[in-house]
């Protein structure tokens, strides 16, 4: 249909309400027609720069303007985007760099360390400086921009539904993290889908309170705020007393608060600077603590959600009506989304029973980039198989149960145990790894790794915790190790996981 | 594969808000969780008569709640509603029914002569449905309470699937099907929720006749896919108006030109000032300055929006705010989400800001064509565009003027003349309200332009004259000055030009140039 680039929406926007805010950091405002031709200019830049509509352009930077500007601008140009984890260990930055095929990649000052390695280590073709630092002498963005004559306008590179938008990396079950395909159509559907669930207007104020690495970040609602007409407001840390501050001083209307943020909020007595939001999207807590949440926020919709990068994000919202009567729900589906629970054969459940959760829809990702097995794998018949098990209710409210045994969840990231598995696995003294995920209260998981030496060798829990975290992001090294003889395994010899979990939880009892 | 089936959204709203109100039409209201049960009640009733995916209904009625609950169902079962104009002939309905091929036709009592007629002229054995009581007709109603209590699931439709056909009124002979598919209907809600910032907190008027896009599409259906309440009224009845607006606390709706005007003698004779501060905003087309201050008048608090687009597109092409009314004086606006426009040569070829050429659009509302006219469709669709017919040109800062249709030029001695700038010559005259100009025929000429004017009481035609004399090219002033109370206009309040053109003949003029 060639109407679908995101960035469309900005020029509506500066036509319909230029005067509106549109984006606050700090100090700096933009209305929508000032981001509008804020977007042109960095547009010009980042061509001017080298950057082509049919690069992949990789950015490590922290949440600030700048970022968006550059998220905006390559939408607008048709590159497409590659939001990275900086918490990632260079190592696996420069694995996704190759394994997507990102040619450019524009970085801030704090990586600068990272981008030097990267650019060593890969194919990238052009990185340009985001701040003050050069990288391998490549441009500086601020000198690209200053060359940038005024006026200047880039018409949005016409896209399509099927065309790609973005590349997000997450990791699952496989030991190596994935790129997940957001195209225009899926990001068309989610921004749709967002204002529709959060009642979103140009009245709604809403903080990023996520990396704009991460989907949380990037699309609850994130720039669906732009699509609604409101106004997006930036924090520079996700420190809780920024946050909170952020909150009240901008008269934020709306924000995502992952788990250990919210508690962190609760710890410094500013709950109070949350009670005139207009809704707290939050998952992974226990119903009590959500309880809890509402007694201290009573006016504040509470939306709890079952989401992840493949569904672009949310796929059930919880609406205000039952938050309190269906509390541990995750929702109903968000509008455009079906979702199903299927037993092993593929077959319907009915309400109340157990099985696979599977979705489709719109808004669900593409596959997985460059990954045609595990894209494979993970559908059928259109849908998407989530992995995880959970149960409809009779109203078609969605109740989790349990997610797919590999994958961790560690303070909103995904932690998947393959990887840290391969990564000990390499390690010469080690003969055999399990990793299971041990509850925790505010990190709602960690991973606990169970080792075997090879015979006769001396090996440490420094040894192990070393080693990983010269591999590893630092959210991924176990919290904790045990040193053991055997792992229980079944008759064809696969590990049981169930079987460590089960222990785990014996022996720790509910403290933790 | 998909999961755009219109009636999805009952269900989604019926979950969240069950109790809050979704329709409300002459003192009966519905629930959220009363429309759903409504309309899955009467899908099961329909699907258990035979009726399923694929099956087209016609309807000949003007506003009831029944007409939406049947286009619902209808939807639900994968079937394609034809909402038909009734004001035209049993001869005219015969022939736009008999070119659908519809399994069933749907009318109330006012029409249920005039649609008999056209049943017996097209020699059509199909089910007869009744949406209010008809001697003989199967009561809609009565299935709707059989059916309480079943629930059918929603048909998994595809984006182009079919959701309607709407003949449009056009300008040739025989009127054509515009296909609308669930991927149009949704797109065009989308554009909806978006422009006007909806949410369940919405409570839309909607007077225009269902029949047509302006009732069901700009934004109707959209206000649902939000989670709002649709206060549904049978007719446009300016006195009627003003105290439901009040009475609903109604915060949108949607108007023609000539209903404003009429609104604002309403209000000026009522007896009590109406209650009118709960609009939020108001949808209009080719309003004059001073109809805009009319407008400005009635609803201060009010987002006044200009708007164009036809049923082809599914209404709204393009909409402009009035922040820029006074700059852009005359536009139409700038495209909504997800849609191109373009002002092309004869050869489709992109011409300059300030050049006027045909004016083309492209995006997922755009119809993929006409029903069984391959090639009207290969015509007007061309290249992967539709060509609205309409004359138009962008300016620099991408704002959309319509110049004319097409067919309306007037070719005066050689020169092609556009309508629509004499109108706005005229329409700068402080005491004119309304002006439409059309071609008369001249033995010399060919055609002349001649205008037809709505004045306050003060406007003399001297000065009329005198002020077009002023503004305009010696060809381009009117010939013939009428001067009217009234514009002959379609049920949406658009003036019927080829009626003016006819009427003309017979007419005393105020003046002529001698």
């Amino acid at each position: 249909m060639a109407t679908l680039n995101f960035t469309q929406t900005l020029r509506r926007q500066a036509n319909r309400r230029g005067d509106h805010e549109a984006l606050v950091d700090g100090d700096q405002r933009w209305t929508y027609a000032e981001l509008d031709a804020e977007v042109d200019r960095y547009a010009a830049a980042l061509l001017a720069g080298g950057v082509t509509a049919d690069d992949l352009v990789g950015i490590l930077a922290r949440n600030h303007a700048s970022y968006v500007l550059e998220l905006l601008a390559l939408s607008r140009i048709g590159a497409v985007s590659v939001p990275l984890n900086w918490r990632l260990h260079a190592t696996e930055q420069a694995w996704i760099i190759d394994q997507a095929g990102i040619s450019v990649l524009l970085a801030d000052d704090d990586f600068n360390d990272d981008a030097e390695v990267v650019a060593a280590e890969t194919g990238l073709r052009l990185v340009i400086g985001n701040q003050t630092r050069r990288v391998v002498s490549g441009p500086l963005l601020g000198d690209l921009l200053a060359g940038v004559p005024a006026g200047t306008r880039v018409p949005d590179a016409e896209k399509s539904a099927g065309d790609l938008h973005r590349l997000l990396y997450t990791s699952g079950t496989t030991s190596r993290p994935k790129g997940v395909m957001h195209t225009c159509g899926n990001v068309a559907a989610n921004h749709y889908a967002q204002v529709l669930e959060l009642e979103l207007t140009p009245a709604d104020r809403i903080l990023i309170s996520a990396p704009l690495f991460h989907v949380s970040g990037l699309e609850a609602p994130g720039l669906a705020t732009f699509v609604a007409g409101g106004t997006m407001v930036l924090c520079p840390t996700f420190k809780p007393e920024d946050i909170a501050e952020a909150v009240r001083r901008e008269r934020v209307t709306g924000l995502v608060l992952a788990a250990q943020i919210l508690f962190g909020i609760k710890e410094i007595g500013r709950m109070a600077d949350l009670a005139e939001v207009k809704y707290l999207l939050f998952a992974g807590v226990a119903p009590t603590v959500r309880r809890q949440v509402k007694e201290l926020l009573p006016a504040v919709r509470l939306v709890d959600t079952y989401g992840m990068t493949e569904l672009t994000n949310g796929a059930c919202y919880m609406d205000a009506a039952h938050e309190q009567e269906k509390v541990g729900s995750l929702g109903p589906p968000v509008a455009g989304v079906q979702l199903r629970i299927v037993d092993g054969d593929f077959n319907e459940l009915p309400a109340g029973e157990q099985g696979e959760i599977i979705v489709r829809g719109l808004k669900v990702s593409a596959g997985y980039w460059r990954d045609e097995e595990t894209t494979e794998r993970s559908r059928r018949d259109g849908w998407f198989l989530t992995g995880d098990v959970g149960y409809l209710d009779e109203d078609g409210y969605l109740w989790f149960v349990d997610r797919r045994t590999d994958l961790i969840k560690s303070g909103g990231e995904n932690v998947a145990t393959a990887e840290i598995e391969r990564v000990l696995a390499a390690h010469p003294a080690v003969a055999e790894v399990a990793v299971i995920g041990v509850p925790d209260a505010r990190w709602d998981e960690v991973p606990k790794a169970f080792v075997i030496a090879h015979g006769g060798v001396l090996l440490t829990e420094d040894d192990l915790r070393t080693h990983c975290r010269a591999n590893l992001a630092k959210f991924k090294v176990p919290r904790d190790f045990a040193l053991v003889d055997s792992l229980p395994r079944n008759d064809s010899g696969k590990v049981l996981k169930r079987v460590l979990r089960e222990d785990e939880a014996k022996t720790t009892g509910a403290a933790r | 594969m998909s999961t755009v089936n219109l009636s999805r959204m009952l269900l989604r709203n019926a979950r969240r808000f069950p109790d809050a109100e979704a329709l409300v039409f002459e003192g009966r209201r519905w629930s959220h969780g009363d429309l759903d049960r409504d309309v899955n009640a009467l899908a099961a009733t329909l699907h258990a008569r035979g009726l399923g995916r694929d099956t087209r209904v016609a309807v000949v009625a003007n506003n009831v709640p029944e007409y939406l609950v049947l286009a619902l169902a209808l939807a639900k079962l994968g079937g394609v509603l034809v909402p038909l104009n009734y004001r035209l002939t049993g001869g005219e309905l015969a022939q736009l029914i008999g070119h659908a091929g519809v399994h069933a036709v749907a009318t109330v009592p006012e029409f249920a002569p005039v649609t008999a007629e056209a049943l017996e002229l097209a020699s059509l054995d199909v089910e007869r449905l009744a949406l209010e009581p008809i001697d003989g007709w199967q009561s809609v109603r009565a299935m709707i309470q059989q059916g309480q209590g079943q629930r059918v699931a929603d048909v998994e439709v595809e984006a182009d699937d079919l959701q309607r056909v709407v003949y449009t009124s056009g300008t040739t002979s025989l009127p054509k099907g515009v296909r609308l598919s669930h991927g149009n209907v949704n797109a065009n809600m989308h554009v909806h929720v978006l422009e006007l910032g909806l949410t369940p907190q919405e409570r839309l008027l909607v007077f225009a006749p269902l029949y047509h896009v302006g009732g069901t599409d700009i934004p109707g259906f959209a206000v649902w896919h939000a989670g709002g309440c649709l206060v549904l009224q049978r007719r446009f009845d300016p006195t009627a108006v003003l105290g439901v607006i009040g009475e609903e606390r109604v915060t949108g709706m949607v108007l023609g030109a000539t209903m404003l005007d009429m609104l604002r003698r309403a209000a000026e004779s009522a007896t009590q000032p109406p209650e009118l501060g709960s609009m939020r905003w108001i949808i209009y087309s080719q309003v004059t300055r001073p109809l805009h201050a009319v407008a400005r008048d009635l609803f201060p608090a009010a987002r006044l929006i200009e708007g164009y687009g036809l049923t082809e597109t599914c209404s709204a092409l393009t909409y402009m705010d009035a922040g820029h009314a006074e700059s852009k004086q005359g536009s139409v606006g700038t495209p909504v989400a997800w849609v191109d426009v373009r002002v092309v040569d004869e050869d489709d070829n992109e011409v300059p800001p300030g050049v006027p050429g045909e004016v083309v659009a492209r995006g997922p509302k755009v119809s993929s064509g006409y029903l069984d006219d391959d090639d009207a469709t290969a015509v007007a669709f061309r290249g992967g565009w539709f060509h609205t017919g309409d004359v138009g040109i962008i300016d620099e800062d991408g704002f959309l003027f319509i110049r004319d249709r097409l067919k309306d030029m007037i070719r005066s001695g050689g020169e092609n003349i556009a309508s629509a700038e004499i109108e706005a010559a005229l329409a700068e005259h402080p005491d004119v309200l309304a002006v439409s100009v059309v071609g008369a025929p001249h033995p010399v000429w060919v055609e002349v332009p001649v205008a037809f004017v709505i004045g306050r009481p003060q406007l003399r035609v001297d000065d009329l004259v005198a002020h077009a004399r002023q503004h305009l090219g010696g060809y381009k002033q009117p010939k013939e000055f009428y001067l009217v109370d009234e514009f002959p206009t379609n049920a949406s309040g658009k003036v019927l030009k080829r009626s003016l053109r006819e009427m003309q003949p017979d007419l005393e003029p105020a003046w002529t140039y001698a």
